[in-house]
């Protein structure tokens, strides 16, 4: 049965399928509009209809066009400063308080843990450039990370539309702290070069990465079961420092699924009060030795034990 | 939650006012400038103004200027609604005294946005 005027219910369980056994993300039926919408632009770009893309799938569903069906249902909505109460609450509790307590060390570490197309670490570092000088000199590094490298290219490239700097930015950063250039915006050197990106899967053992004072990771447990959520909480946790915090989307949760963390005052926030050692193949998904391949796709100077890579460049 | 939709386009007037109306705001509209002062003077507890930059009579940056000169419109809002999307325009309103930007063409989900970053999410958000 055709729906939506495009798709038929077996195309779309196609793409579900293809969806879940190459990303982990589990779609209803009821999100097939979601997946109609993603998926014309890569069915048009190869000259195919959606069921002509869908009979390519079933025939490699581990293929190069598999794996971009895959990448195209990863890439979620976002805009700059999605949700600004709860930047409000990074600016005026968390980071401060962050900040204070690195205060000797002098270097804080973010992560921005599924960034999609860039927004959110750059929503970042616009809020430590705008709100926090007194960073002048320290180590500031965020990572920003995803599954999907169509999602990275697009966000190391920094290059936005005018509908996403419309979006949730406020003017005044767009006046400051980005460029024009013809119809499309940048955001400047300054902004730029605090984020760097690498591609990783939060379903599989976590490369080797620094400990993070402060990890993003909204919007990407609702897609998955229980134990996957589990699995990826403790993941992450492995990589946090002791008093470090992680922020979660308005409808996600630590409670019942990660003792190890608890419930910070400020909604949405939640404080490590057990951070493990660093547990080897650690992964969420039980995908053993696929997680550490991202990483290795960026230049490989190493910054303690870090893969490096460029700072504000396409670097992976 | 009253609201001021300044635009000398009718079409402009009735796509904003139907975003803010679905947002919970009574709106009243304005064609310029000039216009908008006599309509803020009848509607002084308004918290909310969408003006556009080029209008006949009085422009958008002349009304942005008149409206902070006046301590009685304290507490009121200004989003510049515009088709001018060169950074020095932006930067000129801002420094006049508007509270935010969006610039044409723009999405129910852009007005929202920009509402929420001024804490005016909407009476029935």
């Amino acid at each position: 049965m055709k729906q939506g005027g495009g798709m038929s219910a077996a195309d779309g369980a196609a793409f579900r399928e293809v969806a879940r056994e190459l990303t982990g993300i589990a779609l209803s039926p009821e999100k097939d509009y979601f997946v109609e919408g993603r998926l014309e632009a890569v069915a048009r770009a190869r000259g195919l209809s959606l069921g002509e893309l869908a009979q390519a799938v079933r025939s490699a569903p581990r293929g190069a066009l598999a794996q971009e069906v895959a990448e195209a249902l990863l890439i979620a909505e976002t805009s700059f400063f999605r949700d600004p109460g709860l930047f409000e609450v990074l600016r005026l509790q968390v980071l401060p308080e962050l900040i204070a307590a690195r205060r000797a060390e002098r270097r804080l570490a973010l992560w921005s843990a599924a960034c999609a197309t860039g927004q959110e670490p750059y929503s970042l570092a616009l809020l430590l450039v705008e709100h926090f000088p007194e960073l002048e000199g320290w180590d500031v590094d965020i990572l920003a990370t995803d599954l999907s490298q169509q999602a990275l290219d697009y966000a190391a490239s920094a290059v936005y539309t005018q509908h996403e700097v419309n979006r949730g930015l406020p003017a005044r950063l767009l006046v400051r702290h980005f460029e024009r250039e013809a119809m499309t915006w940048r955001p400047r050197s300054a902004v730029r070069r605090l984020v760097r990106f690498a591609r990783v899967d939060l379903l599989r053992p976590l490369p080797p990465l620094p400990r993070m004072d402060l990890v993003l990771l909204r919007n990407m447990l609702i897609y998955h079961d229980v134990e996957t959520k589990r699995g990826v909480l403790a993941s992450v946790r492995g990589r946090m420092r002791s008093d470090g915090r992680l922020v979660l989307g308005s409808a996600e949760t630590t409670l019942y699924l990660d003792a190890g963390f608890e419930p910070s005052p400020e909604l949405g926030v939640y404080r490590v009060k057990d951070a493990p050692s660093e547990a080897p193949g650690g992964g969420a998904g039980g995908r053993p030795d696929a997680g550490a391949e991202a990483l290795d796709r960026g230049p490989s100077a190493p910054r303690e034990g870090v893969p490096a890579v460029d700072r504000g460049a396409p670097c992976i | 939650m009253d609201a001021l939709v300044i635009d000398d386009s009718r079409a402009m007037r009735t796509i904003l006012g139907g975003m803010l109306t679905d947002l919970g705001f009574r709106v009243v509209q304005a064609t310029d400038g000039r216009d908008a002062l006599a309509r803020l003077a009848e509607t002084p507890a308004a918290r909310l103004a969408l003006v556009d930059w080029n209008m006949p009579e009085m422009d958008g940056l002349a009304f942005i200027r008149a409206v902070r000169a006046d301590r009685a419109y304290e507490g009121l809002k200004l989003v510049v609604v515009s088709t001018e999307t060169e950074q020095a325009q932006m930067a000129t309103a801002l420094e006049a005294g508007a509270d935010e930007y969006v610039m044409k063409p723009f999405t129910r989900a852009v007005i929202a946005e920009k509402l929420g970053l001024l804490g005016l999410a909407g009476p029935s958000a």
